[in-house]
């Protein structure tokens, strides 16, 4: 009996001296968690793919296009008459245009051949 | 067990030689190639992150600040939005999936460009293989999307008609 309560004060006292410490070592194991729980969501989320803030995107960060002001919010409100169903050929005319203008992801830049790696 | 995995690896190399018939003569080509090669892929990284970006918004804008509007406009005023709605349904999950595509090629391509083309010219073949057939894929989908918006367009035009129509057939 005086053998645990010896025993029970050791562990208080112990927990007591290394306070400080063990809050310490617990705030780094639940930071180092919550950053490899947000490292995976980034990574598996997409949210990596888009981001143009990583080393190596420099020269291309100032062309991301940010401002699509042309690009007016149609109401979806109102009624449907002559001048809202123009108003909105001609909005969604527009960006369709935007689209045609270049074939995205088209080519065949990844061919062995014109990467100079193969020998046919 | 390191030389366990040392053979493993080379092992594995071998089968992925031995599966695309590689030749000394094409091998020995990729190591002289190695470097350019590599800045072309990377460069490649580079302009495509950016399309993926910028083709990215434009295609969500369109679903978001057009379609999905327009669809909720004439459904508000008892017209018929069924086509609308299920060529808007059908673009989004082409949307969902160029993204889930773009992901794909963009793991792989990296894959390639961590390989160390000199010293594992197989492996970067093969990395490099695979890379392209994603790219197609994400092509494939930017294409599909793009026929979206065409049909949306056409079935626009017929609706645009049809209303026309019927203000004409009440007016006489």
């Amino acid at each position: 009996m005086d053998e645990q309560l010896a025993k029970t004060i050791e562990g208080v006292s112990f927990r007591s001296k290394h306070r400080f410490l063990l809050l310490i070592v617990l705030s780094i194991l639940i930071a180092s968690i919550l950053v490899l729980i947000s490292m995976a969501m980034y990574n598996g989320s997409g949210a990596a793919q888009l981001d143009l803030s990583r080393p190596g995107y420099n020269n291309v960060r100032d062309q991301v296009i940010t401002d699509d002001n042309d690009l007016r919010n149609y109401s979806n409100t109102g009624p449907i008459n002559q001048s809202s169903i123009s108003e909105f050929k001609l909005l969604f005319e527009q960006q369709s245009k935007k689209i045609e203008t270049i074939d995205a992801f088209g080519g065949d830049p990844l061919n062995p051949q014109s990467l100079g790696i193969s020998a046919l | 067990m390191i030389a366990t995995v040392v053979l493993g690896g080379m092992s594995l190399i071998n089968v992925s030689a031995q599966s695309t018939g590689m030749t000394d003569q094409q091998i020995e080509l990729i190591r002289t190639n190695c470097l350019s090669a590599k800045t072309t892929l990377n460069q490649l990284h580079v302009s495509d992150a950016l399309l993926r970006v910028n083709r990215g918004q434009l295609y969500e804008s369109i679903s978001t600040k057009l379609m999905n509007k327009f669809n909720n406009r004439i459904m508000n005023n008892n017209f018929d939005s069924t086509d609308f709605i299920s060529i808007s349904k059908d673009y989004g999950s082409m949307l969902d999936t160029f993204r889930l595509d773009y992901i794909t090629y963009e793991e792989q391509l990296s894959v390639a460009l961590d390989i160390d083309c000199s010293k594992q010219p197989v492996a970067f073949y093969d990395a490099v293989s695979s890379a392209r057939v994603k790219r197609v894929q994400v092509h494939t989908d930017v294409v599909n999307l793009n026929q979206y918006i065409a049909q949306y367009q056409l079935i626009l035009d017929q609706f645009e008609k049809d209303y026309l129509t019927s203000i004409e057939g009440i007016k006489n």
